[in-house]
């Protein structure tokens, strides 16, 4: 799952995929910004057929975060 | 490209496919420094409740477009029309937002029309693509004041991208056509002139719609050439007198009807138009003739040509709006098909075969050669009937008859080829007959769709290698001319038999069998004649 992501995040930032390090977060990556952010999300979404609440979005913040808050959907909470 | 993007809401991820894009601020007319190629107009009306409200903010929009216009300076001006179907209505009957966005549509078209750097860009035909609740997500709207749904980014990137390129005047110039199943329904070589499929009726009436098409994309300019393996005549013969036929030979800046590959056709018409390989788009059915000319001219462009007749006029649109849409036509081409025709020479001798011979290897293809049973009889018979244009002896059987040759000493085959993209069930058949150690030739055809790739040799040949070996020593063979079958006019002088030509006009071919035919080595080869 984390190479999944980090594979949208390469497309959504316009990277290389080696570029995207484990503990990227919007705070140590110029690219991610808020509007990169939405987009980042609507990808995810779409990627693993998921859908978020904005309270969510909000804290998925970093490559940790997202992947917690994908595994409770994807368990079905 | 340098592009500034005047906007009143999140249109980013609009453009996030292109370079070089500058947005203003919210709701701003303020234009900054710097050279720009396009200003894009890319205002969506909030999605209010109030009727006033939205009516004051078209207005308002009005307003600021106009200033916008005044102190441009870049050189084209791209407005995108509104769109207000995901406004709230609260009586049916009210059409003040519905008239109001009218009329501001109207007045932009107004200055389009009156300017040469004006553009119109209408949004509502890629909402028209979509449903009402696919086109806003009120998700993101309200996280993010975006107005068109970001799952359509993908969709806008395409469209918009499309839009740039007519604006730009980039398109393709020539479209090379198929006739057989892509002008009209069937083949003309053997169903005749009375049997091709073009009229009022199902699947006729797909394949006049679709000339019509053609027909208007000619009216704008796009050049239509042919490529099509039949006789010249017979086609000619069908666009004069086929009752239904929209097109006619004038509609064509160029042709080669012939058994040629077509990569070596679409190149020659290239030249003739003095056109580069990559303004050239290919419609064909066969994914056969495709993928040869993907292989030898890659640069061409080759849509997927649906498999139903009912999906050509969709599919047609599609390739004409990536392809050959422009935003407004000149007189020069309008004119183009004349101008073109005037211009072209006939470069029909300088031909450059680039070896296929590689690219047919690549097909992996099977020919498997079987003796007549009572299983393929039918089908053998069929191609008796049927087989107009590769046909030596254009003898039809019935089928008592080919049991009654079949029962005696005779040999009567029929091969089967398949290659990557499927199997093309039985396409070629022969009929020998046999006294002592002379073989006749009686019949040798095959199915169209198979030539242009020397299958018709390497059929022949092995059966007459397989004879040889049975003791045959002498070959004797005939070409009976018919309306149809020209092309194969020359094909036993190929294989190295000596000709003599009857008053009949029939050649009459005799070969001393001393060794083993050889061929290249381009297939499988399945003999199946034991018992």
């Amino acid at each position: 799952m984390k190479n999944r992501i980090k594979k949208v995040m390469a497309t959504v930032f316009l990277e290389e995929e080696n570029k995207i390090s484990d503990n990227i977060s919007q705070i140590n990556f110029e690219k991610w910004e808020s509007m990169t952010h939405l987009m980042l999300m609507v990808e995810i979404e779409n990627e693993f057929d998921v859908s978020f609440e904005p309270e969510d979005m909000v804290e998925m913040i970093n490559l940790e975060m997202i992947e917690k808050h994908l595994n409770l959907k994807l368990k079905g909470n | 490209m340098s592009i500034f993007v005047y906007r009143n809401h999140t249109v980013e991820p609009l453009f996030s496919n292109l370079k070089g894009v500058t947005y203003s601020d919210y709701g701003s007319v303020y234009f900054p420094e710097g050279n720009f190629t396009f200003s894009i107009w890319c205002y969506f009306i909030t999605p209010a409740f109030d009727d006033n409200q939205i009516l004051k903010e078209i207005k308002d929009i009005q307003t600021k477009l106009q200033l916008a216009i005044t102190n441009n300076k870049a050189g084209n001006f791209l407005i995108f029309t509104l769109d207000g179907r995901y406004l709230p209505s609260w009586q049916i009957s009210s059409n003040v937002v519905s008239k109001s966005i009218s009329e501001f549509n109207n007045s932009v078209y107004n200055l389009s029309n009156n300017s040469t750097t004006i553009k119109i860009i209408a949004i509502n035909e890629l909402f028209n693509q979509f449903k009402l609740t696919e086109i806003i997500n009120k998700k993101y709207y309200y996280l993010s004041q975006i107005i068109i749904n970001p799952l359509l980014n993908k969709f806008f990137h395409v469209w918009f991208e499309s839009i740039l390129q007519s604006i730009n005047g980039v398109r393709k110039k020539c479209l090379v056509l198929d006739l057989d199943n892509t002008m009209w329904g069937g083949v003309l070589g053997e169903d005749g002139i009375n049997g091709i499929k073009l009229g009022n009726n199902y699947p006729g009436s797909c394949f006049v719609d679709f000339q019509k098409q053609l027909k208007e994309a000619k009216k704008n300019g796009v050049l239509l050439a042919i490529s099509s393996k039949n006789n010249e005549n017979d086609v000619w013969e069908a666009f004069e007198n086929h009752p239904n036929m929209i097109l006619k030979k004038d509609d064509f800046v160029s042709f080669r009807i012939n058994w040629n590959n077509k990569a070596d056709n679409i190149r020659e018409i290239a030249t003739e138009l003095n056109i580069g390989i990559d303004s050239v788009v290919f419609i064909d059915d066969n994914p056969f003739e495709r993928s040869l000319v993907k292989e030898i001219e890659p640069e061409v462009i080759l849509p997927d040509f649906p498999e139903r007749p009912y999906e050509m006029t969709n599919f047609f649109q599609g390739v004409y709006n990536k392809y050959f849409l422009l935003y407004n036509l000149t007189v020069e081409d309008t004119v183009k098909t004349e101008q073109y025709k005037a211009n072209s020479l006939r470069l029909k001798n300088s031909k450059k075969f680039k070896s296929i011979n590689n690219y047919l290897k690549s097909l992996n293809t099977i020919i498997k050669i079987d003796k007549a049973d009572k299983f393929n009889i039918p089908r053998i018979v069929q191609l008796t009937q049927k087989t107009n244009q590769f046909n030596l002896t254009t003898k039809r059987y019935s089928e008592p008859k080919i049991r009654e040759i079949n029962s005696l000493n005779n040999l009567i085959f029929c091969a089967s080829v398949s290659d990557k993209f499927g199997d093309n069930g039985i396409t070629a058949a022969g009929i020998i007959l046999i006294n002592d150690n002379v073989a006749e030739i009686d019949s040798y055809m095959l199915s169209c769709r198979i030539l242009g790739r020397k299958a018709e040799f390497a059929i022949i040949k092995s059966v007459l290698n397989y004879l040889y070996f049975q003791g045959v020593t002498r070959v004797k063979s005939y070409y009976i001319p018919s309306p149809k079958n020209s092309q194969t006019e020359n094909f036993y002088d190929l294989m190295g038999f000596t000709s003599n030509i009857l008053p009949s006009k029939t050649k009459e071919y005799t070969l001393k069998l001393t060794k083993l035919f050889t061929f290249e080595n381009l297939y499988t080869i399945n003999l199946n004649f034991k018992k």
